[in-house]
């Protein structure tokens, strides 16, 4: 079984933060994971014209993708954690983590998005987040049909200024629209917004060790859900405390 | 005839009048609720047990025993508390529930959940935690007679223990049944159980941004809990929030 994880990391012109200043943090903990579980990773680093924000290159997995059986797309603010198993393994059909950070956020976001789906409705209880996915090759095409949606649309997403994030809720509803088997992993495969949950704590109860309780606990630790200026320290801090046991 | 019943456990506790003070909103919605659907509430308001021995969230794991001594028949149980609302529309969970314990994963703050789960080990367990995505709110657990000895052998724990219990819950401050419930079907039974959606069991509302004025969180046809309120003094802002949420779903 050929495997495959597949990362966007490109720098945003329009954005004041740079994927690249943290981005080797990520990369470093995948490569160990890749290698260790007999999975090829491909980073793709190269701006194609044709698309807007770095985010619609991660649609380009239809192509890259094509010659594996399972595939995973994760974003360049997620890192790995040196034991977590082979996830692929257990991925069937479509498996993902249900986003339940920030309702507020995602209801909306839902619904200005629905104006491109006026007979579809996302129920929130199968909502994925799309940082972390895993998935069998049959549906790569889903991916192809998305980015068919944005070049269609480009000139209006490009230009979005209605909040929802960008493709994340837009995939939600092309997974609906093709009907496919969403297969739900624990939260712990892509732990977001970490510091409203209290993660970065330990238990300072018992204090036997002061091992925070996302790297006790989570597999795929992704930073995001909070100020992005935040990001670079937190992940610099999170790879120099374990970046020892990658070895 | 057998029905599914929901179990609710509404005990006014003396000096803490104010926490129930809204359970009468709680207690009308799932009322409602179960008429439509031909389920029954059983709602528990007497003490079973001095306070000084057992502290009422226990009580719902006698769940069996209370029903079959009123003589009455059930076929599927939800364990649930009066500071929640159902959502008239919310879908029938007895039908989404296998014969496995049906629950809802715990997804507020870790700090406590982790913290719940590891001081309990320590304490009780020999150390022996659990997968704690697996981790779920007792306020939202469907089950059914084939779970009668995990009760029965969990409230026998209770009593055979309940001194060093009580000296847990005290030191620790990190939960009362709830941590001890997970240990007993995670560790002590190793059950399989049925995580169902957050709608279910919707606790921790404000961390999870949807505790708005205009009712967000009835966007979502769930059953509400109204715990964890930032500035939540003397349970006032738990009656504010039931009340307005009542009015606005069942009094239109």
């Amino acid at each position: 079984m050929k495997k495959l994880i597949y990362m966007v990391n490109i720098d945003d012109s329009g954005s004041s933060i740079k994927h690249s200043d943290y981005s080797g943090y990520a990369v470093e903990t995948w490569k160990y994971w890749c290698n260790k579980h007999n999975v090829e990773l491909i980073i793709n680093t190269d701006k194609d014209n044709r698309l807007g924000k770095p985010v619609w290159h991660k649609e380009l997995i239809f192509e890259y993708g094509k010659d594996f059986d399972k595939i995973g797309i994760v974003d360049d603010d997620t890192m790995i954690k040196w034991d977590a198993p082979d996830i692929f393994e257990s991925v069937n059909t479509f498996a993902g983590v249900v986003d339940t950070s920030d309702y507020n956020w995602i209801l909306n976001s839902i619904n200005v998005y629905k104006k491109f789906f006026p007979d579809l409705n996302i129920n929130v209880d199968n909502y994925l987040n799309a940082g972390v996915l895993f998935f069998d090759k049959k549906y790569l095409s889903l991916f192809e049909e998305v980015l068919k949606f944005y070049f269609k649309n480009k000139t209006e997403l490009d230009n979005w200024n209605k909040g929802g994030g960008k493709e994340q809720t837009i995939l939600n509803y092309h997974i609906i629209k093709n009907n496919i088997p969403i297969q739900i992993l624990n939260p712990g495969w892509n732990l977001v917004s970490m510091h409203k949950k209290d993660m970065f704590k330990y238990n300072w109860q018992l204090n036997i060790d002061q091992i925070p309780h996302f790297i006790k606990y989570g597999y795929i630790w992704h930073f995001t859900g909070f100020d992005p200026k935040h990001r670079e320290d937190l992940m610099k801090q999170t790879w120099h405390s374990t970046k020892h046991l990658y070895k | 005839m057998k029905k599914n019943i929901v179990f609710m456990t509404a005990v006014k506790v003396p000096g803490k009048e104010s926490r129930a003070a809204p359970y009468k909103y709680g207690i009308d919605s799932f009322k409602k609720w179960c008429d439509k659907r031909n389920h029954r509430l059983v709602v528990l308001e007497d003490p079973i047990f001095d306070a000084s021995i057992m502290k009422p969230n226990f009580y719902r794991y006698f769940c069996f025993d209370l029903l079959e001594n009123q003589g009455i028949e059930y076929d599927k149980i939800l364990l649930t508390d009066a500071d929640a609302i159902i959502h008239p529309d919310c879908p029938d969970f007895f039908e989404l529930s296998d014969e496995k314990l049906s629950v809802t994963h715990t997804d507020g703050s870790y700090d406590w959940t982790v913290r719940s789960m590891e001081n309990y080990a320590y304490e009780l367990f020999d150390g022996k935690t659990f997968d704690i995505w697996k981790y779920f709110n007792a306020g939202f657990i469907v089950l059914n007679k084939s779970h009668r000895d995990l009760l029965k052998s969990f409230t026998n724990f209770y009593l055979e223990n309940q001194e060093k219990i009580r000296f847990v819950q005290e030191k620790y401050k990190t939960g009362t049944d709830q941590p001890l419930i997970n240990h007993f079907v995670h560790n002590t039974f190793n059950l399989p159980v049925n995580i169902m959606p957050y709608r279910f069991c919707m606790a921790d509302l404000s961390n999870k941004n949807l505790l708005t004025d205009d009712l967000l969180y009835t966007n979502i046809k769930g059953i509400y809990q109204f715990n964890a309120i930032p500035n939540n003094v003397n349970d006032k802002l738990t009656y504010y929030w039931m009340e307005k949420t009542y009015k606005d779903l069942y009094e239109f």
